[in-house]
Protein backbone atom coordinates (compact mmCIF):
# COMPACT_ATOMS: atom_id res chain seq x y z
CA UNK A 1 0.00 0.00 0.00
CA UNK A 2 1.28 3.18 -0.90
CA UNK A 3 1.94 6.05 1.80
CA UNK A 4 1.54 10.12 0.46
CA UNK A 5 3.20 12.42 2.18
CA UNK A 6 1.06 15.88 1.65
CA UNK A 7 3.31 19.19 1.37
CA UNK A 8 0.53 21.39 0.78
CA UNK A 9 -2.80 22.28 -0.16
CA UNK A 10 -2.07 22.12 -4.18
CA UNK A 11 -0.54 19.15 -3.47
CA UNK A 12 -3.46 17.60 -1.16
CA UNK A 13 -5.71 18.68 -4.16
CA UNK A 14 -3.16 16.65 -7.09
CA UNK A 15 -2.86 13.65 -4.38
CA UNK A 16 -6.38 13.06 -3.68
CA UNK A 17 -7.29 12.92 -7.80
CA UNK A 18 -4.88 10.22 -8.17
CA UNK A 19 -4.54 8.09 -5.24
CA UNK A 20 -6.03 4.65 -4.07
CA UNK A 21 -8.92 5.25 -2.09
CA UNK A 22 -7.57 3.54 1.70
CA UNK A 23 -3.57 4.48 1.53
CA UNK A 24 -2.37 6.29 3.90
CA UNK A 25 -1.60 9.73 4.11
CA UNK A 26 0.54 11.97 5.87
CA UNK A 27 -0.13 16.02 6.05
CA UNK A 28 3.02 17.93 6.95
CA UNK A 29 4.54 21.46 6.65
CA UNK A 30 2.13 23.75 4.76
CA UNK A 31 -0.09 20.41 3.94
CA UNK A 32 -1.32 20.57 7.42
CA UNK A 33 -3.58 23.37 6.57
CA UNK A 34 -5.73 20.65 4.78
CA UNK A 35 -7.08 19.27 8.18
CA UNK A 36 -10.43 20.43 7.77
CA UNK A 37 -10.82 19.64 4.26
CA UNK A 38 -9.49 16.10 4.58
CA UNK A 39 -11.49 12.99 4.20
CA UNK A 40 -10.87 9.38 4.98
CA UNK A 41 -9.93 6.91 7.88
CA UNK A 42 -5.78 6.33 7.05
CA UNK A 43 -5.11 10.08 7.35
CA UNK A 44 -2.27 11.19 9.47
CA UNK A 45 -0.82 14.58 10.49
CA UNK A 46 3.04 15.55 11.36
CA UNK A 47 1.40 17.38 15.07
CA UNK A 48 4.50 19.28 15.42
CA UNK A 49 4.12 20.87 12.14
CA UNK A 50 0.65 21.63 13.06
CA UNK A 51 1.39 23.45 16.10
CA UNK A 52 4.10 25.62 14.57
CA UNK A 53 1.26 26.54 12.23
CA UNK A 54 -1.16 27.58 15.02
CA UNK A 55 -3.72 24.29 13.28
CA UNK A 56 -5.53 23.01 16.42
CA UNK A 57 -5.67 18.90 15.49
CA UNK A 58 -9.28 17.83 17.02
CA UNK A 59 -9.75 13.95 18.83
CA UNK A 60 -11.60 13.01 15.35
CA UNK A 61 -10.76 12.82 12.11
CA UNK A 62 -6.86 12.59 11.39
CA UNK A 63 -4.76 11.28 13.36
CA UNK A 64 -1.87 13.30 15.12
CA UNK A 65 1.57 11.30 14.54
CA UNK A 66 5.13 11.97 15.74
CA UNK A 67 8.54 11.73 13.71
CA UNK A 68 8.79 8.17 15.40
CA UNK A 69 5.48 7.36 14.02
CA UNK A 70 6.65 8.74 10.76
CA UNK A 71 9.10 6.17 10.67
CA UNK A 72 6.66 3.51 11.59
CA UNK A 73 5.13 4.24 8.50
CA UNK A 74 7.43 4.86 6.36
CA UNK A 75 8.66 1.31 6.68
CA UNK A 76 5.54 -0.20 6.75
CA UNK A 77 4.14 1.18 3.23
CA UNK A 78 5.57 1.22 -0.16
CA UNK A 79 6.20 3.35 -2.19
CA UNK A 80 6.26 6.53 -0.27
CA UNK A 81 4.94 9.56 -2.78
CA UNK A 82 5.30 12.93 -2.09
CA UNK A 83 3.18 15.60 -3.65
CA UNK A 84 4.70 19.31 -3.10
CA UNK A 85 2.70 21.34 -5.52
CA UNK B 1 4.80 60.96 5.48
CA UNK B 2 4.88 58.11 3.12
CA UNK B 3 2.17 55.63 3.23
CA UNK B 4 3.30 52.22 2.63
CA UNK B 5 1.82 48.87 2.25
CA UNK B 6 3.37 45.71 2.98
CA UNK B 7 1.40 42.73 1.20
CA UNK B 8 1.99 39.39 2.14
CA UNK B 9 0.54 36.11 0.45
CA UNK B 10 2.54 33.16 1.33
CA UNK B 11 1.90 30.41 3.68
CA UNK B 12 4.20 31.60 6.87
CA UNK B 13 6.77 28.70 7.36
CA UNK B 14 7.40 27.25 4.44
CA UNK B 15 10.30 29.70 4.28
CA UNK B 16 11.66 33.33 6.04
CA UNK B 17 9.61 35.81 3.26
CA UNK B 18 6.91 36.43 5.74
CA UNK B 19 8.99 37.35 8.67
CA UNK B 20 11.23 39.39 6.44
CA UNK B 21 8.55 41.14 5.27
CA UNK B 22 6.91 41.84 8.72
CA UNK B 23 10.56 43.38 10.05
CA UNK B 24 10.25 45.68 6.78
CA UNK B 25 7.31 46.92 7.87
CA UNK B 26 8.54 48.07 11.76
CA UNK B 27 11.53 49.38 9.94
CA UNK B 28 9.17 51.37 7.53
CA UNK B 29 7.21 52.60 10.87
CA UNK B 30 10.53 53.58 12.96
CA UNK B 31 11.19 55.81 10.21
CA UNK B 32 8.35 57.64 10.63
CA UNK B 33 6.22 55.69 7.47
CA UNK B 34 2.37 55.55 7.92
CA UNK B 35 2.47 51.89 7.34
CA UNK B 36 -0.49 49.14 6.42
CA UNK B 37 0.48 45.08 6.04
CA UNK B 38 -2.38 43.03 3.78
CA UNK B 39 -2.92 39.57 4.28
CA UNK B 40 -4.18 38.06 1.14
CA UNK B 41 -4.52 34.71 0.17
CA UNK B 42 -2.24 31.80 1.84
CA UNK B 43 -0.87 35.02 3.17
CA UNK B 44 -4.17 34.53 5.63
CA UNK B 45 -3.06 31.28 7.42
CA UNK B 46 -0.22 34.42 9.27
CA UNK B 47 -3.45 35.02 11.20
CA UNK B 48 -4.26 31.99 12.81
CA UNK B 49 -3.59 31.81 16.91
CA UNK B 50 -1.03 30.26 19.02
CA UNK B 51 1.67 29.04 16.52
CA UNK B 52 5.11 27.85 17.94
CA UNK B 53 7.85 28.77 15.41
CA UNK B 54 10.29 27.81 17.60
CA UNK B 55 9.34 24.31 17.53
CA UNK B 56 10.74 24.42 14.21
CA UNK B 57 13.97 27.57 14.95
CA UNK B 58 11.91 29.89 13.37
CA UNK B 59 10.47 33.41 14.60
CA UNK B 60 6.54 32.92 15.17
CA UNK B 61 4.73 35.08 13.22
CA UNK B 62 1.83 35.50 15.67
CA UNK B 63 3.84 36.85 18.07
CA UNK B 64 5.69 38.68 15.33
CA UNK B 65 2.06 40.40 14.66
CA UNK B 66 0.83 41.04 18.42
CA UNK B 67 4.18 43.17 18.54
CA UNK B 68 3.17 45.39 15.45
CA UNK B 69 1.51 48.02 17.06
CA UNK B 70 4.11 48.68 19.80
CA UNK B 71 5.61 49.82 16.63
CA UNK B 72 2.86 52.12 15.56
CA UNK B 73 2.12 49.47 12.98
CA UNK B 74 -1.94 49.43 13.53
CA UNK B 75 -3.32 49.38 10.52
CA UNK B 76 -4.05 45.69 9.69
CA UNK B 77 -6.04 44.20 7.05
CA UNK B 78 -6.79 40.80 5.70
CA UNK B 79 -8.64 39.19 1.91
CA UNK B 80 -12.24 39.08 3.68
CA UNK B 81 -12.23 36.35 0.34
CA UNK B 82 -9.46 34.51 1.52
CA UNK B 83 -10.09 33.78 5.22
CA UNK B 84 -13.84 32.37 3.94
CA UNK B 85 -12.39 30.50 1.13
CA UNK B 86 -10.04 28.67 4.08
CA UNK B 87 -12.57 28.44 6.50
CA UNK B 88 -10.05 29.97 8.86
CA UNK B 89 -11.02 31.57 12.72
CA UNK B 90 -8.11 34.71 13.07
CA UNK B 91 -6.98 36.14 15.25
CA UNK B 92 -8.60 39.03 17.12
CA UNK B 93 -5.32 40.03 18.63
CA UNK B 94 -4.13 42.25 16.95
CA UNK B 95 -7.16 43.80 15.59
CA UNK B 96 -7.44 42.63 11.76
CA UNK B 97 -9.79 44.51 9.65
CA UNK B 98 -11.01 41.88 6.84
CA UNK B 99 -11.65 43.77 3.42
CA UNK B 100 -13.53 43.50 0.12
CA UNK B 101 -12.05 42.96 -2.87
CA UNK B 102 -13.05 46.68 -3.81
CA UNK B 103 -11.88 47.77 -0.38
CA UNK B 104 -8.34 46.43 -1.40
CA UNK B 105 -8.12 48.11 -4.63
CA UNK B 106 -8.75 51.46 -2.63
CA UNK B 107 -6.66 50.46 0.11
CA UNK B 108 -4.02 50.19 -3.18
CA UNK B 109 -4.26 52.85 -4.50
CA UNK B 110 -4.09 55.75 -1.80
CA UNK B 111 -0.28 54.12 -1.07
CA UNK B 112 3.08 55.65 -2.49
CA UNK B 113 4.87 52.57 -2.09
CA UNK B 114 3.68 49.13 -2.27
CA UNK B 115 6.08 46.28 -1.07
CA UNK B 116 5.52 42.37 -1.57
CA UNK B 117 7.04 38.93 -2.30
CA UNK B 118 5.53 36.38 -4.93
CA UNK B 119 7.46 32.87 -5.36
Amino acid sequence: MSLHLVFSRAGYKACMQRKVADDAVILLADGVYCLNIAEGDNVHILEIDAKVRGVSVPSHGAKPIDYADFVVLTEAHNPIVSWAD
Amino acid sequence: MKKMLFVISNTPYANTHNAELLEAAMVGAVFDGIVSILFRDDGVYSLLPDQHGELIGQKTISKMLSALPTYEVERLFACADSITKRALTITSSPEVVALSLAEQTRLIAEQDVVIGAQL
